[in-house]
């Protein structure tokens, strides 16, 4: 435990000796890091379905749970490499509304299906919300920084997701997971039906 | 399970969210050349991403791998100052980090253990480019010197650091936020090599 308090307080003394805070600038690292970072924070669409891939994950226990996380910055960076280099993909909000959809049927219904499948169903989306990000990230001022910024920002997206999900362990939980699933699905369908 | 596993997240979260812009060539102003030079692997993003990811791929093949593979990236790292202070890079080093990054966070990401005789040879790769990249601009010797000492010191250690975590894994939570990390890497570095790419069009 002594190892893993110095660990904290390293973490923490390096989170402060940072410069002080670009809130409101675009140029340079900080700049290129908070857009990154914000990309994903402000696409709702984004959002719900980042966190239905957490949530599907606690349904699908281990490995799927920590695969999911794995897998997905890796096929989004894909996605986010055909968006930077401008090759055409076809309905890209339109999908990131149906992963919404899809997803958050997943976890309401609680579906597992094998390992290959839903690396496969959320892999695919995957590639639509990278795509997104990426026709972004030619303007950025910094693009290791944005995309570091926007790759722990899905990441961090998807912990909430398995955060909130782990209330499945208990039956009050479980509802309340399947619930928020079922919202999700909800709101991916105001978005694919231009309600939202 | 919770000694070093979310520990182990935040420092690695904490050393790419405080990367900063490349500037030429001290990674803010006001920095001495010793301490510019040791700052530099750590506040440069594609630096600091390399030398992580270097740090992952050693740690999670084992003491064994790394005792090989950390003197290698020294080595590399000198060389590439070195050669950088003989003759200036006429090729971006950023790219090479990124591409040497992708191929490290990858193979964490995969769970895979290279061979030792691989992992020297990677190892001392990145070194080279980090030490190419770090590399203070022309400046009389003896600043060049500190900025140089300042370099190798601070990519040496960021990568025992990130080693010695990698090693103490103990749970599976830990190999896995180990393994998410080298997945975080792989993707930042695969978007930084098609950003660049479209740079040079």
């Amino acid at each position: 435990m002594k190892y893993g308090i110095s660990a904290v307080l390293a973490a923490i003394a390096w989170l402060l000796a940072t410069a002080t805070a670009l809130a409101h600038t675009s140029e340079g690292g900080a700049g290129g890091l908070v857009h990154g970072f914000l990309h994903p924070l402000f696409g709702p669409d984004h959002v719900i379905a980042m966190v239905a891939v957490g949530l599907w994950g606690v349904f699908l226990a281990r490995p799927a749970v920590w695969v999911l996380p794995v897998i997905f910055p890796l096929v989004m960076a894909f996605g986010g490499v055909l968006g930077i280099l401008g090759v055409p993909l076809p309905s890209v909000e339109a999908g990131i509304a149906l992963s919404a959809v899809v997803l958050g049927i997943c976890v309401a219904f609680a579906l597992r299906p094998p390992l290959w499948g839903a690396a496969l169903i959320t892999g695919i989306f995957a590639i639509f919300h990278g795509y997104a990000h990426g026709v972004e990230m030619p303007a950025a001022s910094n693009a290791v920084a944005y995309a570091v910024g926007f790759v722990i920002a899905t990441g961090l997206l998807h912990m909430c997701g398995i955060a909130f999900g782990l209330l499945a362990r208990f039956p009050v939980g479980s509802v309340l997971v399947r619930l928020a699933g079922a919202l999700i699905a909800m709101a991916g369908g105001a978005y694919l039906t231009g309600m939202a | 399970m919770w000694s070093t596993g979310i520990p182990t997240a935040l420092v690695l979260c904490g050393i790419l969210v405080t990367t900063a812009d490349a500037q030429a060539h001290s990674p803010f102003e006001g920095a001495g050349d010793f301490y510019g030079g040791l700052l530099h692997p750590l506040l440069i993003p594609a630096e600091a991403m390399a030398v992580v990811a270097a740090g992952l791929v050693m740690g999670s093949s084992g003491q064994k791998h790394s005792r090989a593979g950390w003197p290698a990236i020294a080595l590399g790292l000198a060389t590439g100052l070195l050669a950088a202070r003989i003759r200036p890079a006429s090729w971006d080093p950023t790219f090479v980090l990124s591409c040497l990054a992708l191929i490290a966070g990858a193979t964490v990401s995969a769970g895979l253990r290279p061979p030792a005789p691989i992992l020297v040879f990677l190892a001392l790769l990145l070194g080279i480019a980090v030490g190419v990249d770090a590399a203070p601009d022309a400046a009389p010797l003896p600043a060049w010197l500190l900025a140089a000492t300042g370099a190798l010191i601070g990519a040496t250690l960021l990568t025992a650091v990130v080693i010695a975590l990698a090693l103490h894994r103990k749970t599976y939570w830990q190999l896995i936020a180990i393994r998410i990390a080298g997945s975080w890497i792989a993707a930042i570095a695969m978007l930084h090599i098609a950003w660049q790419i479209t740079q040079m069009r």
